[in-house]
């Protein structure tokens, strides 16, 4: 017998005792069992059917999703529980989806064929159906739900769908920005404008969450060139009359560049020394203000710290604009954290990568104080292998107060790639390639690709491997196997076909440097015309080459894709005569140097310069000489400039030029301005205004042929060759598409020069 | 180019040097002081480690252990007094070469050709940063797959 | 992604036994995926007969026979909210159970589903104790943790062949403490034999290798560890007798606690 608690209500006659309950009958249910319904009751025969007892078990029986109604009556010591049963779902129809077929809607809703048809979810799968249109871009699709009564309480569930357009993204112009082109910004976005060859991504769809993220990325980018006080006003799209796409429109302030003031540290922990601190930061008084610096200020501070024992500090950078002097004071205020140990790292959702892959990534081993720039590091380490859609570190509490877990959790994407390119120009012809990729191996990490590719002048097939920590080292090591058929056959009547392989070895020297070992083995099968000089047809046949070599890379550049500031060096040595046939030095060198000039142009410097030098007797063969001329010299031919072999018309007494021979030195040089062309911007034309010096020459001994009337003879003085001229860059719909305008005004007799050059190259 | 210094396990806050004595100090003391142990005697509760070490990694080189400092300290099972306090430092390290043999484990094995095939779900947009992982990215293999 | 056999099932209204009887057949010739397709034809037709629930059974059963497991767990799943108190709900629940089981993936990858099947194979044993399938998954149970156990151990040598010493520790403590039962046991102590003796702590290593060498006398584990502290000079036979036999007591007690 239960008594209900004392209840503070005001004294009302008691009710009328109540039955205790001698039997519980159910009535109205078809598809569920009696006992199914009786094991849902709160109440049981034996009980006292109070009323909080009976409303809780028709609240069980609702929530079971079962029923549509459910009823219970006292009569007496018998309770009467009458149901309603939900429907069953017989069949799911949708009807007028078109451009997303039925399974990848299904997959997204909850009714099924035999599971239980309730209002509510009908509504909640018409929205996830609505969402499923949203993500692909289609904004203006309506979802309207049927309901088919069916014998034996079973519906059939028709989703009538109309998709409405397509929302594409027709433009995305930019107001406000003067220090860097539409162009330039567009490439920092993430949506794209709908091209029609773009049909494989649908980022170029309207999206505005995506938008919303393209904020981001553009107070990024403007934060990081000195723009302390960007903002983006408002990123409105509008639908286009059409009602097919939108026109994106992005209002910014850029404001002015500031620099940095004054940097201060401050703590009140005694033993760190403000000054030594302060000498410690990537930032100087009177530097471009740059968001990421800011970053870098917090990290080598926490780790200064935390080398001087104190592993458990916090840094808050406190910053404020001074709008006058436009300069970015700073104050850095680092004070004393928690102290928290690293008690356990689990890795999930790596269903294809192996646990150590990411583990290696980690820069916090289990059982280290808990440090929140180590981690944010090992985060930034993961998300760059770039085999995972998200990656996020989670801190979750220990198993006492000063532990805590760390929960890296990531979620896989496809990383199997299938590239295809075209393109076209003026000397190679056409040029297509193919290539099939795999960036995560086995779940290991490693790079395995295959390409093909065939132009005019020259077919490929390679397979490259990588892997990236061999050893399980900072050191990157893999193979290549290759065969190359180049024929040069109108420039330089010979063809050859190399087949072979190398090993490589790279390992980062500094943050901005890398070096690179290399040993090659192939083996050259070199044709020659049959009218070519008896020098040349001498080296025909194969022979085998086996190489040692390495090549450093230094680049201080601001921006990878158009650089405004900084260098690139890259220096290169291959030793040949470690066996094989051929005995030779070859050095390379290449730099560039950019120096943004005012807005938007730019001007660089270009030197590049190589020398082979054969040692013990052995004479350099054609096919590894140096042949200059096309894209590396503009204004000549390809192997236009350098050593060749010509006759004399014996009538004229002029040269007619024969075959290019190639040379054993080369040292070409450029400068160029490169300017927008003032023409409205979604254009994407740009000009520039170039000159290219340089020589190439330097033949063997050998290969020297002496003037005899009426025979051919070689010519070779490495004399300065210049030219002058003008480019256009386009970025048409297609792709990058290139014209070259170059005289060549100071050149050899002899040389070949070419006026007008043009490329273009697409890719998807 | 400079090496990297990397701190692992316990911290010691420079300056105060706590200094743990036999008979003086308990387990609680201890814990106040110096927190919880990096890890305990496998069998022996009354043993506490704090393990220290300083790790040194210079470019492809495989890391090295320049310092590392064990204070291992024992307690008396009933009265939780400290009964003595044993410093270990590298020195007292040794080189181990680890048994290369494993215990064997079940589970199925991605085939290569499931990994290699299985994967080329879509075709690359252009290899941009923030691309991939955004909504709405190109198709992929079903989410369920 | 293939979807195997045309699954789509002609709808025409049939006895429900008839087309039962029809998808028996199918599964008796192995065609599980039709089978399976045949007996939901079953349910969806005649969702109120004796036949539907029967089918709602063995279409989960089908679905697992064609490794699809996804479908078979939801199946058993809508069997057991519909009839929680039907005499073959304890094979719904072990179908759910080995679905997931054989699920499981390699040490390297993530064990979500290896956990998945634990909690669903403890569910039969706490469910049904004396049923057969009860004994089944106590069988599978111990597999399952022994790969737990597996990964704990695949981390922790990762960690002490890098020399993260104190990281290993820990990992080996944890399969000594939580999978105690497990085929790592004796691995996991002569491991912690390994660290210690690399970071200097010898009584540590003689205490684990006389707790290795008195559970695990013939195994190898042990006969590394014996080799490896007599290489060292470290004694081991008398830290053996030394110990007074109450510790050894203890620390099996632990272990098998």
């Amino acid at each position: 017998q239960q008594t209900g608690p004392e209840t503070a209500e005001p004294a009302v006659e008691a009710p009328a005792p109540l039955p205790v309950i001698r039997q519980i009958l159910v009535e109205g249910n078809q598809r569920v069992e009696v006992d199914t319904v009786l094991s849902y009751l709160v109440i049981q025969p034996g009980q006292v059917a109070d009323e909080r007892l009976t409303n809780l078990s028709i609240h069980t029986l609702l929530a079971t999703g079962l029923f549509s109604d459910a009823q219970i009556e006292h009569r007496g010591e018998i309770v009467l529980v009458r149901v309603m049963e939900n429907p069953i779902i017989n069949r799911v129809v949708l009807e007028g989806n078109q451009a997303i077929d039925d399974d990848k809607i299904t997959d997204e809703i909850q009714a099924q064929p035999r599971a239980i048809f309730t209002l509510a979810r009908a509504q909640s799968d018409v929205q996830r159906i609505i969402e499923v249109y949203r993500r692909s871009g289609r904004f203006a699709a309506t979802v309207t739900p049927k309901i088919i009564e069916q014998p034996q309480n079973r519906v059939d569930l028709v989703f009538e769908i109309s998709e409405g357009p397509v929302t594409g993204v027709r433009r995305i112009n930019f107001i406000g920005n003067e220090s860097f082109s539409d162009n330039r910004l567009r490439r920092e976005l993430v949506t794209r404008e709908s091209r029609w060859w773009r049909f494989y991504g649908s980022n170029d769809n309207y999206d505005p969450d995506r938008l919303e993220y393209d904020r981001e990325l553009l107070r990024q980018f403007y934060q990081n060139r000195g723009y302390a006080n960007f903002r983006v006003l408002s990123a409105v799209a509008e639908l286009t009359p059409d009602q097919d796409s939108f026109y994106i429109t992005i209002t910014i302030d850029e404001g002015e560049v500031y620099n940095f003031g004054t940097v201060t540290v401050s703590t009140e922990i005694q033993d760190l020394n403000e000054d030594y601190l302060v000498a410690l930061l990537p930032v100087r008084e009177g530097d471009i203000f740059r968001g990421e610096l800011i970053e870098q200020s917090i990290d080598s501070l926490t780790f200064a710290a935390g080398v001087a024992g104190y592993a458990f500090v916090n840094v808050r950078p406190v910053t404020q604009r001074d709008r006058e002097t436009r300069t970015v004071e700073v104050e850095f205020v680092i004070d004393e954290g928690p102290r928290v140990y690293i008690e356990r790292i689990d890795i999930a959702g790596n269903t294809r990568t192996l646990d150590r892959i990411v583990r290696r990534e980690l820069d916090i081993v289990e059982g280290d104080a808990f440090n929140q720039v180590l981690v944010d590091r090992s985060r930034n380490n993961i998300r760059r292998l770039g085999f995972f859609e998200e990656v996020e570190l989670e801190e979750t509490p220990g198993s006492a107060p000063d532990r805590a877990r760390v929960r890296v959790q990531v979620t896989e994407q496809p990383t199997g790639e299938l590239a295809f390119g075209a393109g076209f120009s003026s000397t190679d012809s056409f040029l297509v390639d193919l290539s099939i990729s795999e960036r995560n191996l086995r779940g290991r990490g490693q790079f395995l690709r295959f390409r093909v590719s065939v132009s005019g002048t020259r077919e490929t097939i390679d397979v490259r491997f990588t892997e990236p920590r061999f050893l399980d080292r900072n050191l990157a090591a893999g193979f290549d196997v290759f065969r190359v058929n180049s024929d040069f056959l109108s420039e330089a009547s010979f063809q050859t076909a190399s087949t072979g392989g190398s090993l490589r070895l790279g390992f980062p020297v500094t943050a901005q440097a890398n070096l690179q070992l290399r040993y090659t083995l192939r083996n050259d099968d070199v044709q020659v015309y049959s009218t070519a000089s008896q020098a040349l047809r001498d080296q025909a046949g194969s022979r085998v080459t086996s190489v040692l070599g390495y090549t450093l890379n230094w680049s201080r550049l601001d921006d990878p894709i158009e650089p405004h500031n900084g260098f690139r060096f890259q220096f290169s040595q291959d030793f040949a005569g470690f066996g094989g046939d051929v005995r030779y030095v070859q050095t390379e060198f290449s730099g560039s140097y950019f120096k943004g000039l005012f807005g938007d142009v730019v001007a660089s410097f270009n030197m590049n310069s190589g020398f082979i030098l054969p040692w013990s007797g052995d004479s350099v063969r054609i096919n590894d000489r140096f042949f200059k001329g096309g894209s590396s010299f503009r204004g000549f031919e390809v192997a236009g400039v350098g050593p060749r072999v010509v006759t004399r018309d014996d009538t004229t007494g002029e040269l007619v030029r024969r075959d290019a021979l190639g040379g054993r030195l080369y040292a070409i040089g450029s400068l160029e301005v490169n300017f927008p062309l003032g023409l409205p911007e979604q254009y994407g034309v740009r000009g520039s205004v170039f000159t290219e010096f340089g020589t190439l020459g330097l033949l063997d001994e050998g290969d020297q042929i002496d003037e005899v009337t009426g025979q051919l003879f070689t010519v070779d003085d490495l004399a300065l060759r210049a030219s002058a001229g003008v480019s256009i860059f386009w970025d048409s719909p297609f792709g990058p598409v290139r014209f070259d305008f170059a005289q060549a005004f100071m050149r050899e007799d002899y040389d070949k020069a070419e006026f007008f050059r043009f490329s273009t190259r697409t890719g998807f | 180019c400079n090496p990297i210094l990397r701190s692992h396990g316990y911290r010691y806050t420079l300056g105060q040097e706590p200094s743990i004595m036999p008979d003086e100090d308990s387990r609680d003391s201890v814990m106040q002081r110096l927190g919880n142990p990096s890890m305990r005697g496998t069998f022996d509760e009354n043993t506490w480690f704090y393990v220290s070490a300083t790790r040194e990694s210079l470019a492809y080189l495989r890391p090295v252990t320049r310092d590392r400092r064990i204070v291992a300290i024992r307690f008396n099972d009933e009265t939780g007094m400290v009964t003595d306090v044993v410093e270990y430092t590298l020195e007292d390290g040794r080189m181990v070469d680890y048994v290369s043999r494993e215990t064997p484990t079940r589970g199925r094995e991605l085939s290569l050709l499931e990994q290699l095939l299985g994967n080329i779900g879509r075709l690359p947009g252009q290899q941009f940063g923030g691309e991939e992982n955004l909504p709405g990215g190109a198709g992929g293999p079903r989410r369920n797959q | 992604c293939a979807n195997g056999p045309d699954t789509s099932v002609a709808y025409v209204e049939r006895p429900a036994e008839l087309i039962y009887a029809d998808a028996f057949a199918t599964m008796e010739r192995g065609q599980y995926q039709l089978a399976a397709a045949q007996f939901d034809e079953v349910e969806r037709q005649h969702p109120y007969s004796e036949w539907a629930r029967r089918s709602m059974l063995m279409a989960a059963f089908a679905n697992y026979q064609a490794n699809k497991y996804d479908e078979a767990v939801s199946d058993a799943r809508r069997f057991i909210s519909l009839h929680p108190g039907n005499r073959s709900a304890p094979y719904a629940y072990y179908l759910i159970a080995i679905s997931y089981f054989e699920q499981i993936v390699d040490v390297g990858r993530d064990q979500q589903i290896t956990q998945q099947a634990l909690d669903a194979l403890q569910q039969v044993v706490r469910r049904y104790p004396e049923s057969r399938y009860a004994t089944d998954a106590r069988l599978k149970i111990d597999m399952t943790r022994d790969h737990l156990a597996g990964k704990e151990m695949d981390i922790g040598r990762w960690y002490l062949r890098r020399n993260y010493h104190l990281a290993a520790v820990n990992r080996f403590q944890n399969v000594v403490r939580d999978y105690g039962t497990t085929s790592h046991v004796p691995e996991a102590l002569h491991r912690l034999v390994e660290a210690y003796v690399a970071l200097g702590l010898d009584s540590e290593a003689t205490q684990v290798a006389s707790v290795l060498g008195y559970n695990f006398p013939g195994s190898d584990w042990y006969q590394n560890s014996y080799n490896l502290l007599t290489r060292e000079g470290i004694a081991i036979e008398d830290a053996v007798n030394q110990r007074d036999p109450s510790f050894i007591e203890r620390a099996m007690q632990r272990i098998f606690g």
